[in-house]
């Protein structure tokens, strides 16, 4: 008796369904952590508890850059050299820029949401939230340099160059709670603001949980993107070959 | 902390709600973004047929 081998298209639908899974499973771990679990803060109390979204999303809104920037470095690279290699960085580039968006605004909303009660403002203009507000910023502006390029490569090529700069603004807004005296709270790891350990399993599994996620909603983007290229592809091809035909 | 306590939106000035409100617009950004993929996947499943 000899085993099916799975088609190629399965492997990778098991694969994201058991991620999928295994994301949700930690996400609920972190959620029961976070809200019943750990110790009441001291002075804010329960709203204190936003801080275990927030900071999960902040901390993943500077990875997502980065994968953005070095698919945008291969994207310049191959677009003359191997067009079907450049596509692929395209689709990452797009994916993780999209995926960008989504946690950096989150890390804003939280952040304010939390500010209102902590500070008694909702905003504050400094160093941290304005060059986080600029990342959110560029990579809007991202999306809409590709949009409205009409999906033409030089509309490609621009976009890839300004996340490269948009990239820069990541350290920046990294080291601001560190070069600079902000209203945004010190560093929680290895800085004056110290977390207690009684805190780190909401936090560790909140990180886990969010980071299982926004790797798994990168790698469906990237797929679909993959997906529209190919369609856009096969299109163009029958395009050309009824052309030739009419040409006979 | 208690569902009743996350849940409890309370008055308006004293941001209690701002806890609920926080987790309830992270889930919804992040769960409709996922959809959006799901949309536009079977829609592409659509086209290559």
């Amino acid at each position: 008796m000899q085993l099916e081998t799975p088609s190629r298209s399965v492997v990778p639908r098991v694969a994201a369904a058991a991620w999928f899974a295994v994301a949700l499973v930690v996400l609920a771990i972190g959620f029961r952590q976070a809200i019943f679990l750990v110790p009441t803060e001291a002075t804010m109390g329960n709203v204190q508890r936003i801080f275990y979204y927030h900071l999960p999303h902040a901390i993943l809104g500077m990875v997502f850059p980065y994968v953005n920037c070095a698919a945008s470095l291969a994207f310049l690279y191959w677009r003359r050299r191997d067009p079907w290699k450049a596509l692929g960085a395209d689709a990452l580039a797009v994916a993780s820029a999209e995926v960008t968006v989504i946690f950096v605004t989150i890390g804003l909303l939280t952040g304010s949401l939390w500010a209102k009660p902590a500070w008694g403002i909702w905003w504050a203009w400094d160093a941290r939230t304005t060059t986080y507000l600029i990342l959110w910023m560029l990579y809007v502006s991202y999306l809409i340099a590709r949009k409205f390029s009409g999906g033409n490569d030089e509309g490609h090529t621009l976009a890839a160059v300004i996340s490269v700069f948009a990239a820069i603004d990541v350290p920046i807004s990294f080291m601001a709670i560190r070069w600079w005296r902000t209203q945004h709270p010190a560093p929680v790891f290895g800085g004056d603001g110290s977390l207690d350990a009684s805190f780190y399993p909401a936090v560790w599994w909140n990180i886990a949980g969010w980071a299982l996620w926004g790797f798994l909603v990168l790698g469906l983007r990237y797929s679909l993107e993959r997906r529209r290229q190919r369609i856009q592809e096969e299109a163009a091809l029958e395009a050309i070959e009824a052309s030739l035909e009419i040409t006979q | 902390m208690t569902w009743h306590k996350f849940f409890d939106l309370g008055p308006l000035s004293s941001h209690p709600h701002n806890l609920f409100y926080a987790y309830a617009a992270v889930w919804i950004l992040q769960g409709g973004y996922v959809a959006w993929i799901a949309k536009n996947w079977l829609a592409t499943s659509k086209a290559r047929r």
